[in-house]
């Protein structure tokens, strides 16, 4: 059967660009597949390596302030392995003409730390107490490189620090400023470490702890020691309690790993679906061609076993192929993904390892989807005895003809191929499958970061409008907020607002979440649902965003509990009903407005956000007199929150897009693949025709009057495809705070048909100067 | 003398949604080892049909064929197989060579199915294309790709060849030179061969000659000495 297979061999030579695309669309398929897997496994490794090399907590604490010696304390409670001690915080870093109010989160490092470990690189010998070492992003945004001299104020005293180095915290793998910020921004906010002795010096706090770590002992749950904890830290005033599933750091790192799994099981698996069908069409018709050759070696007396064993030679070829021809670009995509996330997430290592397991489970997939391919195909020639295998394939799809309406209207090319079409249904709708897929997949994929811009800019354009936002270190009272808006210069418009970050509870869900106070008919901060509605904050309860709501599982009427330092004086919680449940886009917040306030809880109408929007150009006049201020906590620009807001989705967008682009890749392959083939198996229907005196224009009359009509089915089966693709993304680019309204924009819809027109066309000619290049006689010496 | 081929009462339907093609209604006969046997009879009186069924390329309906002791009728598709592989050979009136191999190597491909296979060098001499070795048959004419069909069935050194109107693209004396071919090939190795054809000479040359009508043998006549195809008028 050696003859047989050279015979394989050199079809396969004389139909090269079939099986070129054969092996082309697996490969798309599984360069999708490999480079998201891997990107996922290696974050997900790097993650968890992180963690353990840093001993991270179960357990995590902030106090107000709390006598080091007092933390082990802890270990008392049954169930508690391990405790930890740490002091932190807030210094700001003054940069020459600089307008911006910089905050440095310090940390207090000690080489003993046996808990939450900083990471600090260099790794420092001995620290001196104006050492530190600050994290890498803002080193880069402020070109701070190691031995500078760096300037801040602390404890309201002015002090020079040199800079040794990056640090970095698996606690805080991204920053948040506080509740008042939308993403992480590390212009404004990010961390540093410094000795124990030094921050303590420089934050007036000797002997003193802010952030606790606890050890549980195995088979213990937060909620066996949670009271326990509470109870026991009570007198040094709790901010908040965490387990690690909760913990910002480790929430944001689960959940971007969630959604990769969503989408990677989803996504890359309809491609590697769409990728399986297709090459069963392909190679199923190179197959069919052979099924003369076939009949005749069974005449022979080949057995079905030899026939098939040659034809799965080049199964494997082609699988083997299509698995890893593109193993590195998938590798690129892989370490792309991998390399933006771990920038966004502070890993302090990006070293990209490959995974051959997914290598050879691509290689698996492939072969195995070439080989079923193969077998189902040669399968079915050899079902048939071999006399009828030498002829050719009756069609099937029966003895349909044109209506006499249609008729009149259509000239005899027009019938003839309406005909053809009509009694191969099959190929017909593998043409629009194959116009379908890239159509729906560029349409949806496209719009994704449309969408996410439009996202942005409701975010920070309907709901909070202004130019600036200003967290201040206190409360003060609204009036005096009011004198101060009042006598600043270049101000357009201005508002006084508040922030509080809470603890909610409702029956046995809690969640910490910031509570608005908003102002009614505001022009700056708005509440927005995701169709574009707004709602005014009320005095009779709190408006609840539904991520929050789904959290609690609370539903409008219900009450909820609020815990907060600064609103609950007496420590017992304050009941508010819930009045409004709101479909908003994104975040967990609670709004309620200053009325609404002094009737729920012990306090006056206090606030602590200034929101403000400046005179046409005045922006910088306005940084600059805030910079200036005493009690100023933070200061956000919407330039800023837009770009941070967008970095933080910027991950999934270029997934989406590597998705977009690759499937306009295997959308042209698969048209151009699949409409050749199955113009190019009817090389000798033409050839009569061409014998029977066709002429050239007529014949790719034919052939372009079925195409058209194959081409607009597909655009019209893709548009349910479309609907479930949005589906998809909505499901997976979700999350628990965002809510994704998928829309496929009007520059998608005309770009995805364009592509399909173009590659259509493209096509078309291609496959038509083909069909004329064949000799009449070669076609007729062939008996089909 | 051997019987070597039995048929009793053979039918064969086609049926095709609603649509019933008896070929075959009853056919009956006997072949002598080493037999040449020429069927003639008008298109569509099932002729190939018949050939096919002795190749076990088509299945049978009803009745009986016995090649030697092996009972065709019974056999399962494997059973095909093997009996195709060990005994018969075809040679088709479309060629079906194999478009992307050398003239030699669809005669090597044969040989790779059996044992005792003839030279294939040797058989492409014999039918005058020793020079033609590396042409595909896209390259060559329709009487030298059926000489190649010739060698290429002939070097599997089957017992019993079948062949569907092998001249019918030829011209007289190509026809004649194949006919010769076959021939030899019949009394030098005392091999089998049926012959169908709608070429009346032929029949001079044949042991014995099947008439085929409406899908049954009407008459067979026994060519008690039959002539060479030099004797015969073409
Ligand atoms: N696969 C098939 N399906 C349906 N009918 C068939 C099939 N093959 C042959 N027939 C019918 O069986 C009958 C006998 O056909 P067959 O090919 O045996 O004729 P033949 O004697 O070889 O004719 P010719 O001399 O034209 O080759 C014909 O009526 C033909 O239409
Ligand atoms: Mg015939």
């Amino acid at each position: 059967m050696r003859r047989f297979f050279r015979n394989i061999l050199r079809t396969i030579g004389q139909n090269k660009i079939s099986y070129i695309g054969a092996v082309l669309i697996i490969a798309m398929g599984a360069l999708i597949f490999t480079g998201m897997t891997n990107f996922n496994i290696i974050f997900e490794e790097k993650c968890s390596e992180y963690f353990n090399q840093t001993s991270f907590a179960d357990v995590f604490v902030e106090v107000t302030s709390m006598p080091k010696q007092k933390v082990s304390i802890l270990e008392d409670i049954d169930g508690i392995d391990d405790s930890f001690g740490r002091l932190e915080g807030n210094m700001r870093l003054l940069r020459d003409g600089e307008t911006k109010v910089i905050t440095i989160h310090a940390m207090a490092y000690s080489p003993d730390d046996n808990m939450n470990k900083l990471l600090l690189i260099p790794e420092p010998d001995n620290m001196s107490d104006t050492d530190i070492y600050i994290s890498k992003k803002m080193c880069d945004i402020y070109n701070i490189q190691s031995g500078d001299e760096i300037t801040v104020i602390a404890n309201n005293k002015t002090k020079k620090l040199t800079c040794r180095g990056i640090a970095y915290s698996s606690e805080r793998m991204t920053s948040t400023a506080d509740e008042s910020a939308t993403s992480p921004d590390s212009s404004v906010f990010d961390i540093a470490a410094m000795s124990t002795d030094g921050l303590e010096k420089l934050l007036g706090a000797h002997g003193e702890v802010t952030n606790l770590g606890i050890k549980l002992s195995d088979g213990v749950a937060y909620s066996d020691v949670r009271y326990s904890i509470e109870q026991m830290l009570k007198p040094y005033s709790v901010v908040s309690i965490t387990e690690r599933k909760d913990q910002e750091s480790f929430n944001g790192v689960t959940e971007e790993i969630d959604m990769y799994n969503l989408i990677i099981s989803v996504i890359p698996t309809i491609f590697m679906a769409v990728t399986v069908f297709m090459l069963y069409i392909v190679l199923k018709k190179m197959i069919d061609k052979d099924r003369i050759l076939i009949g005749t070696m069974k005449a022979f007396g080949a057995s079905n076993m030899e026939i098939l064993t040659q034809y799965m030679k080049q199964a494997v070829v082609i699988g083997i192929a299509g698995g890893a021809l593109f193993l590195i670009p998938a590798e690129m995509v892989g370490k792309f993904l991998f390399i933006d996330d771990a920038i966004y997430f502070n890993l302090p290592d990006h070293t990209y390892t490959l995974h051959i397991s997914s290598w050879i489970i691509s290689i698996l997939i492939s072969l195995a989807t070439a080989i079923i391919s193969v077998y189902l195909g040669v399968n079915g020639v050899m079902k048939i005895n071999p006399a009828e295998s030498m002829r050719a394939a009756a069609p099937k799809g029966g003895s349909f003809k044109v209506p006499a309406v249609l008729g009149k209207l259509l000239n005899t090319r027009q019938k003839i191929g309406l005909t053809s079409m009509l009694r191969n249904k099959g190929r017909s709708l593998i043409i629009a499958v194959a116009v379908a897929f890239p159509f729906s997949c560029v349409a949806a994929f496209g719009s994704y970061n449309i969408l996410v811009d439009k996202m942005v800019n409701d975010q920070f354009g309907k709901i909070e409008n202004y130019d600036i936002k200003v967290k201040l270190t206190e409360l003060i009272d609204r009036n005096d907020a009011n004198d101060i808006l009042r006598n600043m210069k270049d101000v357009y418009r201005a508002e006084a607002a508040a922030s509080y970050s809470t603890l909610m509870t409702a029956a046995n869900h809690y969640e910490y979440a910031p509570l608005m106070v908003l102002n009614n008919n505001s022009e700056t901060y708005r509440i927005m649902d995701r169709y574009g509605k707004y709602y005014e904050p009320r005095d009779d309860g709190l408006i609840m965003s539904h991520h929050l709501a789904d959290k609690l599982k609370v539903k409008t009427g219900d009450i909820v509990k609020i815990e907060c330092n600064d609103l609950t004086y007496t420590n017992s919680p304050v009941e508010v009903p819930i009045v409004q449940i709101v479909e908003d886009a994104s975040g967990m917040y609670s709004f309620i407005n200053g009325e609404g306030i002094k009737r729920y809880f012990p306090v006056t109408d206090k606030v602590n956000l200034f929101l403000i929007t400046a005179d046409p150009g005045k922006t910088d006049s306005i940084k600059t007199q805030i910079s200036k201020m005493r009690s100023i906590s933070f200061m956000f620009t919407q330039v800023d929150q837009k770009k941070s807001y967008a970095e933080m989705m910027s991950t999934v967008v270029l997934t989406m897009n590597f998705l977009a682009i690759f499937s306009i890749f295997a959308g042209v392959l698969m048209i151009y693949n699949i409409m050749g083939i199955s113009i190019r198996e009817r090389k000798n229907e033409f050839g009569t025709l061409m014998v029977l005196g066709m002429t050239k224009p007529e014949i790719s009359e034919i052939i372009i009057f079925e195409q058209v009509i194959n081409f607009c089915f597909g655009i019209l089966i893709g548009l349910p495809w479309i609907h479930a693709w949005s589906r998809i993304i909505e499901f997976a680019a979700g999350s628990d705070t965002e809510t994704i309204t998928m829309q496929i924009f009007p520059i998608m819809w005309i770009a995805a048909l364009l592509i399909c027109i173009v590659s259509t066309v493209i096509s078309v000619i291609l496959i038509i100067r083909d069909v004329f290049n064949m000799e009449l006689t070669d076609v007729l010496k062939e008996r089909e | 003398m051997k019987e070597i081929l039995r048929a009793e009462g053979l039918i064969k339907k086609f049926i095709s949604g609603e649509i019933v093609v008896n070929a075959l209604r009853g056919v009956d006969f006997s072949i002598n080892e080493g037999e040449f046997v020429v069927v003639l009879g008008p298109s569509g009186s099932g002729k190939s049909t018949m050939l096919n069924i002795i190749g076990g390329i088509e299945t049978i309906t009803d009745g009986k064929l016995f090649y030697n002791d092996i009972e065709v009728h019974k056999l399962s598709k494997s059973g095909l197989t093997d009996y195709r592989r060990k005994y018969v050979g075809f040679i088709f009136q479309f060629y079906n060579l194999m478009p992307n191999l050398t003239a030699i190597e669809n005669i090597e491909l044969a040989a790779e199915l059996t044992n005792n296979a003839l030279d294939p060098k040797e058989l492409l001499a014999a039918v005058g294309l020793a020079e033609r070795a590396d042409y595909f048959p896209a390259k060559m004419s329709g009487g030298q790709q059926q000489r190649v069909a010739i060698a290429r069935a002939l070097c599997k050194n089957p017992d019993l060849l079948l062949c569907d109107e092998p001249t019918g693209a030829l011209d007289t004396k190509t026809g004649v030179d194949v006919l010769k071919l076959l021939l030899d090939f019949n009394q030098k190795y005392n091999k089998t061969i049926i012959v169908v054809t709608h070429n009346a000479n032929i029949a001079y040359v044949a042991d014995k000659v099947f008439y085929f009508r409406d899908g049954h043998i009407e008459k067979v006549v026994v060519n008690e000495k039959p002539l060479t195809p030099d004797e015969v008028e073409w």
